[in-house]
């Protein structure tokens, strides 16, 4: 099993950002590789490397402990384990990332689904001498669940093994068949030793059976995300700006424009959109960017949309594109990874936030919590911390609901404690098979 | 470079001897029978370099008869992607042994020793470290190389031989393809099925560094998109001289723009590109562009402003807390930029330790009056003067805002607090999140932050708690100083050096002042100073250096090997854990 540059579409990945999560199971490494690849990319400061070489020195390891430069928190560096997400930045000379570090701790399931929310890429750790764990399977599932555009493997420690092929072979086939029953088809497997340093940065010499890329090469190519112009326009209206005397300038007394994030796709000067949930139509007549008239603009910029007609939006409504506008819905079906302490039952209420939307919401039904072992559904009445599962909400109003399956940004929502204030759970919206289809459906309700 | 023989180099005499025996009769030779010579003469001992452009069919030909002949890439750090992937393609298609030529200093080395961009300010030294100093070290050692000349390229190789004697290299240069026009070139490359670079075909005629490079118009001479705006058009490699070239009207171009050699990704434009400017395909006219891509700086300006925009959104009573320093400076542009034509639609929150630079102060009052927003100012010398906080023995106060601002948040009734904190400046810091609850006494508890997700933001609190947002958390010191310099942000100009009085304690220089106080042993000396980050005056250390303007402070930044609250903030090399600790007590 390798990978090659040339497998990657050959967009231009130079000067973007990447945003990376990276996930493992205790022992395997992790930290090791986020030092490394900080360390290897020249991306450690002098102060912070001496302050690790010092440590090291202290707890009397004979080489730099690489972990050190990443383990940020007191209790972590009590207990030796990673217990948050924790972001770290470093550059090469082709682009930027953002990795979301993220605990290689059981009971901590929920930090991978926070890191891999916003992650390009995930990288998977495992230990080639243990192969694929229990916790392996859980995060591969997870990232199916939320649908992480490239996974990669760092099959790491193979210098306990002599650097041997058929040992990491052995592991990347069985990789590959967890994947294959996650529907996952993009999945890269890397032979490393981050402890040596071998195919982080530089492509090794001992293992010259491997001809792929080294870690950092892979990940310079990866394009980030889908191209824009493939994705419908979605436009989550954050707020109307509308300054009336106060502007900063009379000239502007009655200008009025919606400002957000683009969440999908491309909008130019002219185009027809349709205005959700109400569905009004008009044309997008100007496009600000902060003073500057821009002629068109695409995700994930952050605009204000002038449009022609004297429509009144707030807050939560969406501007989409007026040949492919979704239609909204007071019922959402979905998969939740529950984050609480606090069992999810039908009859819970929720506050769920979807874009710039935030709307009531009762449990209806629960259909069902995905085994982790068996990556299968099982029935279940309640969900629990960690649980993964597919339920019905019904909405007090409509939410322009789309399929996270083909649209991540318009597609998620967070469940919210009302009284609380706390987020319960990450959800994606996927409609699927109800209780009674369970026998009949395999995997692909997962991802 | 496996296949260079270890037998003793020919001489000079030797090897220019060949050369004019060859130059008698090779007039009319084809492409093929000079490669054919180069074998015969050269197995073993020769070069071919290439630059993965135009020029792949040349270790095409070569290794017809010599197969594994070294081929020299010139591994830049700067090339475009395409350009890397023609290297692994022609590696594939090939009988070649691919030889990657690396410049002594990678990318951030000659960053750090000269300056970030180099190419910007000096392209010829550039090119000289990158390129020539490169491949004539490695030259050295063959006693002949390969090109891919053409005398169509410019008038300057309009009499280019096919075999020479290279004064410059000592080495016979041989260009077997001296005499092809482009379609010729693309008809081998189509025949023998050679990867071109496939950028050729869109707008690039002519290929080098991407920061150097680019697509040029119908009718422009070729080579016009290299080193664009200077005058420069050859690298050095080829020839030494400081003669200027015109534009030769060639059919090039227009010859290219009928071509497809495969099916790719059209051109986007790769030029440093202001912030302003996004990335989008440099032909692109209505609905048929592809390739659009936000530049990394734009993407953090728009998820900093969504963010701002969020916040204000759902919250009642948001605030900035605003130093005058870099960062909160930074928040105030994006927050003028995220309601524009609107004002700020919230007010600036300072938290006077009484020990500030006098400068800083002056520009804080300027900015606001400026910008049209209210400032609320929340004095620690009121605190101390009234007996609710004490002075330390060591004088500095930035461990004693935190009272302060808490009373502050409390007393405005403020729910939302903007912060410019960023996840790279501490290791405590990079676990915080965009949008963090802080409880009624302000504590920060990492081990019950919730999780952050897509970019749902969740900012609901009970009554007495309130938030932290920062804004400006995926950003590093040094995205702060391009923003800084795209956006032309103006900051307190101790950022820029200046002649001060200063003295040295514990490795930091402290200026001379009313609250910074030299012991007896300490010696005041004046020196070129500039300061990174603006705090309490009595605890903020400036660093030595020359650093004039913008472009100067990020050539420093992108060379500094220390992190910026590593350098200068006493209060943070207090304990290993301080900065945790302030931070769980409610401190920024």
């Amino acid at each position: 099993m390798s990978a090659t540059l040339t497998d990657i579409s050959s967009t231009d990945t130079t000067g973007t950002l990447l945003r990376m999560a990276t996930a493992g199971s205790v022992d395997d490494g992790k930290s090791t590789l986020v030092g490394r690849l900080l360390h290897d990319s020249k991306s450690v400061l002098t102060d912070q490397l001496a302050a690790v070489e010092r440590v090291s020195k202290e707890k009397g390891l004979g080489i730099v402990d690489l972990a050190l430069l990443t383990d940020g928190l007191r209790a972590e560096r009590e207990q030796g384990i990673t217990i948050d997400v924790a972001y770290r930045y470093f550059a090469t000379a082709k682009r930027t990332f953002v990795l979301a570090d993220c605990p290689g701790h059981v009971q901590y399931t929920r930090n991978t689904v926070t890191g891999s929310s916003t992650a390009d890429v995930l990288v998977l750790l495992v230990d080639v001498r243990k192969g694929v764990l229990e916790q392996t399977r859980r995060h591969l599932a997870v990232a199916a669940l939320l649908r992480v555009p490239h996974l990669v493997f760092a099959v790491n420690k193979i210098d306990l093994v002599d650097f041997d092929l058929a040992r990491f072979d052995a592991v990347a086939a069985e990789i590959a068949e967890v994947a294959a029953g996650l529907g996952i088809e993009d999945v890269r497997c890397v032979p490393v030793s981050a402890l040596l340093g071998d195919n982080i940065v530089d492509r090794s010499e001992r293992t010259p059976w491997y001809d792929g890329p080294s870690m950092l090469e892979l990940l310079e190519a990866l394009p980030s995300g889908t191209p824009v112009e493939a994705e419908p326009f979605r436009f989550p209206v954050q707020l109307t700006i509308r300054p009336q005397a106060a502007a900063l300038d009379p000239q502007y007394a009655e200008y009025r424009g919606y400002a957000g994030q683009i969440a999908s796709g491309v909008v130019r000067v002219g185009d027809r959109v349709t205005v959700l949930p109400l569905g009004r139509r008009t044309t997008v007549a100007g496009i600000d960017d902060a003073g500057a008239e821009l002629s068109e603009a695409f995700a994930p910029m952050s605009v204000t949309l002038r449009l022609a007609d004297e429509v009144d939006i707030t807050r939560g409504e969406l501007i989409a594109g007026a040949v492919d506008a979704p239609t909204p819905t007071c019922e959402v079906d979905g998969l939740v990874c529950w984050l609480s302490d606090q069992a999810l039952r039908p009859g819970s209420r929720v506050l769920l936030k979807h874009t710039t939307r935030t709307v009531q919401g009762i449990v209806k039904e629960i259909k069902g919590r995905l085994d982790l072992d068996t990556l299968g559904p099982v029935e279940a009445e309640a969900l629990t911390l960690n649980d993964i599962g597919r339920v019905t909400i019904r909405l007090a109003a409509p939410i322009v609901a789309e399929d996270y399956g083909t649209s991540r940004r318009t597609g998620a929502f967070l469940l919210v404690d009302p009284q609380m204030g706390s987020t319960l759970a990450a959800g994606m919206i996927r409609p699927g098979p109800a209780i009674d289809d369970f026998e009949a459906e395999t995997l692909n309700w997962s991802i | 470079m496996t296949s260079v023989t270890t037998d003793l180099r020919r001489s000079a005499a030797e090897l220019k001897a060949l050369v004019t025996q060859a130059q008698q009769v090779c007039a009319d030779w084809s492409a093929d029978d000079v490669a054919a010579w180069t074998a015969q003469h050269f197995a073993g001992r020769v070069a071919v370099a290439c630059s993965m452009a135009g020029d792949t069919v040349v270790p095409h030909l070569i290794a017809a008869h010599l197969p594994g002949v070294d081929v020299l890439f010139l591994q830049t750090g700067y090339h475009f992607a395409e350009t890397i992937e023609t290297r692994d393609a022609l590696a594939r298609a090939a009988a070649v042994t691919i030889v990657d030529v690396l410049p002594t200093l990678s990318v951030a080395e000659q960053d750090a020793q000269y300056g970030a961009r180099l190419h910007e300010r000096d392209p010829s030294l550039c090119c000289q470290l990158r390129k020539v100093d490169p491949i004539n070290a490695t030259l050295a050692g063959y006693e002949a190389w390969v090109t891919g000349v053409r005398r169509e390229d410019n008038v300057l190789r309009a009499h280019t031989p096919l075999i020479e004697w290279d004064e410059a290299h000592q080495l016979v240069k041989i260009n077997p393809i001296a005499a092809w026009s482009f379609d010729e070139l693309l008809d081998y490359a189509v025949t023998h099925q050679v990867p071109v670079n496939p950028l050729l075909t869109q707008g690039y005629p002519s290929i080098g560094c991407a920061p150097c490079t680019r697509a040029v118009a119908p009718g422009e001479d070729p080579r016009a998109g290299r080193w664009a705006g200077l005058a420069k058009t050859e690298c050095g490699l080829h020839n030494s001289s400081d003669q200027t070239i015109t534009p030769v009207e060639t059919t090039f171009v227009s010859a290219l723009q009928n071509v497809s050699l495969s099916p790719s990704e059209p051109v986007v434009e790769r030029a440093e590109t202001p912030l302003a400017e996004v990335s989008t395909s440099s032909t692109s006219e209505g609905g048929s562009a592809r390739g659009r891509r936000l530049s990394q700086l734009k993407e953090l300006e728009s998820e900093a402003i969504h963010i701002i925009r969020e916040a204000v959104s759902e919250l009642e009573r948001p605030v900035l807390l605003f130093s005058g320093g870099k960062d909160s400076v930074v928040m105030l542009h994006l927050a003028a930029k995220a309601f524009w034509p609107a004002p700020v639609p919230f007010p600036l929150l300072h938290v006077d330790t009484g020990h500030n630079f006098p400068e800083v102060l002056a520009y804080r009052d300027a900015e606001v009056e400026r910008r049209g927003v209210r400032l609320i100012v929340t004095k620690v010398q009121d605190y101390i003067d009234d007996g609710r906080l004490l002075e330390r023995a060591d004088g500095t106060r930035n461990p004693l805002q935190t009272q302060p601002l808490l009373d502050a948040i409390a007393e405005g009734r403020f729910d939302a607090v903007f912060g410019g904190g960023r996840r790279d400046e501490e290791k405590a810091r990079a676990k915080e999140r965009v949008v963090s609850l802080r409880d009624e006494f302000g504590q920060w508890d990492p081990r019950n932050q919730r999780p952050e997700l897509w970019n749902l933001y969740n900012p609901r609190h009970r009554p007495g708690e309130h938030v932290r947002v920062f804004p400006l958390s995926n950003w590093t010191e040094l995205d702060v100083w391009r923003y800084i310099e795209a956006e032309a942000i103006e900051l307190p100009e101790l950022y820029y050096a200046h002649q001060r009085a200063v003295f040295e304690r514990d490795g930091m220089l402290l200026a001379v002042g009313e609250y910074s106080q030299p012991k007896p042993s300490e010696q005041i000396v004046t020196r070129t100073v500039r300061y990174r980050t603006v705090g309490d005056m009595s605890c903020t250390g400036a660093v030595e250096s020359d650093a004039a303007g913008v472009a100067d402070v990020l050539a420093e930044v992108a060379a500094t090997r220390i992190t910026e609250r590593g350098a200068t903030r006493a209060d943070d090399r207090l304990t290993e854990a301080a900065m945790e600790d302030r931070k769980k007590e409610g401190y920024f």
